[in-house]
């Protein structure tokens, strides 16, 4: 057990190394909500996955940094479960305006008479 | 350092790293000629029994490559679409006709991800975690391989830790994996390595700024 103790600091003092020397986006919830909703559905139910990603989305304009890819677009599409139509929209169009690479499919649910 | 644990962590941990050698650079021609901006990330076809694996390494996909330079569909919302029109197991979505993917998507590229191992093995010094993985990527619109790769680790003791990083993880291990998800972690870490690895992984992407700004 004497061992262990300075084990466990230096492993936080390794851990602390380990982030990337700089990043493209602002990471904070998005990877965990999208493996939690599958593991515990439960717990992860849409409307907290939208404060989830709500919170991130402020942590980022907070750290003048951007969003992920694909957050707006979750959280569009969690609008959308949640019967929150109009906030599903403006969601979809933000991931577009951000990444027009999502326009193809952002448009194809969003074209009339296809169902998310 | 007493003789203890550590000692006899040592040995196996040096016997570990000295398996790997590094395999020669891969050939980039055919992606370089499909020059990729987005990426459809389809659930991973899980060959292992824990049913966890396809999510947990679906969910560590998007920051590697994001961070890379590509854009990445939303990996929980494609897998709910498909879900929503019939494609209920990854297995099936593997097999939908990648013009329809193209359709739906409008993709340039398509990674096509299956899970061999995932999981934990306790034993009475450390608890060895797996997450083994291939992968290939197709062009979006021809269906040409431009990408493919693979990834075995074990516990956390991968070939790009330093000795004295594996030996701390393997000694915490035991203790980590009673209040985390360490096979999750461990996808975390094989995701990027699979991604990443200069030669084997994917080069930078167009939506890296200074790719960007050379054009």
């Amino acid at each position: 057990m004497k061992t262990l103790l300075p084990a466990l600091f230096a492993l936080v003092v390794v851990s602390g190394c380990q982030a990337p020397p700089r990043t493209l986006y602002y990471w904070g919830n998005y990877p965990a909500v999208t493996y939690l909703a599958y593991t515990q559905p439960d717990k992860f139910t849409p409307s907290v996955q939208v404060d989830k990603l709500l919170e991130d989305i402020h942590q980022a304009a907070a750290a003048q940094a951007r969003v992920n890819p694909g957050l707006h677009a979750h959280l569009g599409y969690l609008y959308a479960q949640l019967g929150q139509t109009d906030l599903a929209r403006k969601e979809f169009e933000a991931e577009k305006e951000l990444f027009p690479e999502s326009a193809p499919f952002i448009d194809h649910l969003l074209n009339p008479g296809k169902k998310l | 350092m007493r003789n203890g644990p550590c000692a006899l962590l040592v040995p196996v941990l040096l016997a570990m790293a000295g398996c790997v050698t590094p395999p020669p650079a891969k050939d980039y021609t055919e992606f370089n000629r499909s020059h990729p901006r987005s990426i459809l990330v389809l659930p991973p076809i899980n060959e292992s029994t824990d049913v966890n694996a396809s999510y947990s390494l679906l969910s560590c996909t998007t920051r590697p490559l994001a961070e890379l330079g590509y854009y990445v569909l939303p990996v929980a919302m494609v897998d709910g679409y498909l879900k929503e029109n019939g494609l209920t197991v990854p297995a099936e979505m593997h097999q939908a006709p990648l013009a329809k993917l193209r359709e739906v998507f409008g993709a340039d590229a398509v990674l096509y991800i299956t899970i061999e191992k995932y999981g934990s093995k306790y034993q009475i010094l450390a608890t060895t975690t797996f997450v083994y993985a291939r992968a290939r990527m197709v062009d979006g619109r021809t269906g040409t391989t431009i990408w493919e790769g693979q990834v075995q680790i074990a516990n956390a003791g991968d070939s790009s830790s330093s000795l004295q990083e594996a030996l701390l993880k393997a000694i915490l291990s035991q203790v980590l994996n009673k209040v985390t998800d360490q096979a999750h972690q461990v996808a975390s870490m094989a995701a990027y390595q699979l991604l990443t690895t200069p030669g084997q992984g994917l080069p930078n992407g167009p939506l890296q700024p200074e790719i960007a700004t050379a054009k």
